[in-house]
């Protein structure tokens, strides 16, 4: 079965209800196994204490952030290109999971910096640029719903999910182009990762754990999408029936 | 346990209880428009309606 299979609904529909069962175990396997590391295998940080457990979440959120708004961009590229209906269906479903990690990356970080930088919140590259995703996500879950039908909304939420896509090389490079509190990347750099192998595998394990409950969420939103957009082309064609044959309920019509 | 994460316990508390919270929020909010789109799904076909799709089988 290739990708091109899979990009048709029903199929699409068929393959997700056989993977989402075994996407959920897997994922609350890792997160299990990753907050047990986390709280009693993983040692305190020689500077930070014990707050370095914040990290744990802090740091997948702020990465599943960046993910879903990627995801956003790239199945953006599949409506304008190819007008696969399944595309904005993707991106549709992406937006609200990425505004929770990035409230959750927002709302974890500044519990970290307030006892290791004396601040809720500062206004430096690498906040206001995770901010800024945050009201973007907003800005399209906003104007999604402003249309009635779902293909017309598709190419304009498309166009600006694009153009928003310009933020995430700025949120990832911030803290090198710009003078930041927050901690340059210590995972994905060049020269390998800074950080001791007792606090990185633990942080690999939660992280791979919250990108499976991202992708099962973001699996089952979609199949609750494609239901949605059933149902609504059932009820046009329900109405239409009754504006050509003039009865009410159109019903036996339709049967 | 709470105690055992020393003076900044409440942070590290209230980040992964709201982590919790929102995660939660997420899956049930998911599960619950999952299980209103097929009842509605339901109701229709119970009236009679059928996608053009279906149609054709």
């Amino acid at each position: 079965m290739g990708l091109m299979d899979l990009a048709n609904p029903t199929r699409f529909m068929a393959v997700s209800q056989r993977i989402l069962p075994w996407l959920w175990g897997l994922a609350a396997a890792f997160l299990i196994a990753g907050l047990y590391m986390s709280f009693f295998l993983a040692p305190q940080d020689y500077q930070q204490g014990n707050t370095v457990r914040i990290m744990f979440i802090h740091v997948p959120a702020a990465w599943l952030a960046m993910m879903g708004y990627s995801m956003i961009a790239l199945s953006s590229i599949g409506t304008l290109v190819w007008r696969h209906p399944l595309a904005d269906v993707s991106a549709r479903a992406a937006a609200p999971i990425g505004a929770a990690f990035t409230f959750i990356a927002l709302v974890t970080g500044s519990l970290w910096g307030k006892p290791m930088w004396g601040a809720w919140w500062v206004w430096d590259a690498r906040l206001t640029s995770v901010l800024v995703l945050f009201l973007m996500y907003l800005g399209l879950i906003a104007l999604w719903r402003a249309f009635d039908d779902p293909a017309r909304g598709a190419r304009i939420v498309a166009v600006l999910a694009l153009v928003g896509a310009v933020n995430l090389p700025i949120i990832k490079f911030s803290v090198e182009w710009w003078n930041t509190l927050h901690q340059p990347a210590s995972v994905f750099r060049m020269g390998g990762p800074t950080i001791h192998p007792t606090i990185l595998w633990p942080l690999l394990v939660m992280a791979f754990g919250a990108t499976l409950l991202f992708l099962a969420i973001h699996l089952a939103a979609m199949r609750n999408e494609v239901l949605r957009r059933r149902v609504r082309a059932m009820q046009i064609t329900a109405a239409r029936a009754v504006a050509t044959t003039g009865t009410e309920d159109g019903e036996p019509e339709l049967a | 346990m709470l105690e055992s994460l020393g003076e900044h316990a409440g942070f590290i508390a209230a980040a992964y209880a709201i982590t919790f919270v929102v995660v939660a929020g997420l899956i049930i909010w998911v599960r619950a428009d999952g299980k209103a789109q097929m009842r509605e799904l339901d109701a229709m076909k119970r009236r009679g309606l059928r996608r053009r799709a279906d149609a054709k089988d």
